[in-house]
């Protein structure tokens, strides 16, 4: 395993990402300008030289931004390391490209949790159908943005 | 959402586990997929289990579940509840 590069004196222009799944490695050590994460906070733009923060990522819109280029990937949980000298680490259980997304299915999904959760009787099948309700309002957000 | 603004998050208020929430928070991500992704990423997540009971000394038929990545969570609970009992798996 190659070391981490030290932090540099002055910040450098580029941010280095890499963004794993278990099954993949997305993006591999690869230069952009910006990523915005979806955390538990709010989405949060990191540009290179941000402070070293460890955070926790909600179903979301991750995006990649590469002079005009922007990717945008659905994660649905996760968390994202940033490190002192500009490389960021996103890691997910599952994400995909916005575009891979079925609207229809993302509603058929949002109605179907938002019932079970007005006929939820017990704290975990609340929970289970308020899960629902929050990754399917945010499939339909990223779909709408 | 419910789950930023507290210091426990509702689920684990609930009795879930991070593992579990993320677990589902994919599942329901997936199943959202168009199609061929739906299918690629099913296939991906497939998960078998072969459980044994073991009685008088000797390993018992194995039984076998093909399972979705939905129910492997829940599989999971049920055989760390036998583990406690007297069926041994594995």
């Amino acid at each position: 395993m190659k070391p981490r590069p030290p932090t540099p004196a002055s910040i450098p222009t580029k941010l280095t990402v890499n963004f794993v799944l278990p099954y993949k490695s997305e993006i591999d050590n690869k230069e952009v300008d910006m990523v915005i994460v979806p955390a538990t906070t709010g989405q949060m733009g990191v540009l290179p030289g941000h402070v070293a923060t460890i955070t926790e990522l909600k179903p979301g819109v991750l995006s990649v931004h590469e002079g005009n280029d922007v990717t945008k990937y659905f994660v649905s949980s996760g968390f994202a390391f940033v490190h002192a000298n500009s490389v960021a680490d996103i890691v997910a259980v599952e994400a995909v490209p916005v575009d891979q997304i079925d609207p229809s299915l993302v509603q058929k999904g949002l109605a179907e949790f938002t019932a079970k959760l007005g006929s939820a009787s017990t704290d975990l099948e609340k929970a289970e159908a308020q899960i629902g309700v929050d990754v399917h309002s945010a499939l339909n957000a990223a779909l709408a943005g | 959402m419910s789950a930023t603004t507290a210091a426990v998050p509702f689920w684990r208020a609930a009795g879930m586990t991070y593992i579990g929430y993320s677990n589902i928070c994919a599942a329901l991500v997936r199943n959202c997929l168009k199609e061929p992704f739906k299918s690629e990423a099913a296939s991906r997540e497939k998960v078998h289990f072969s459980v044994a009971k073991w009685a008088d000394g000797k390993q018992e038929k194995p039984m076998l579940w093909k399972l979705g990545d939905l129910t492997w969570f829940f599989m999971l609970q049920l055989s760390a509840q036998m583990m406690n009992k007297d069926l041994v798996p594995w």
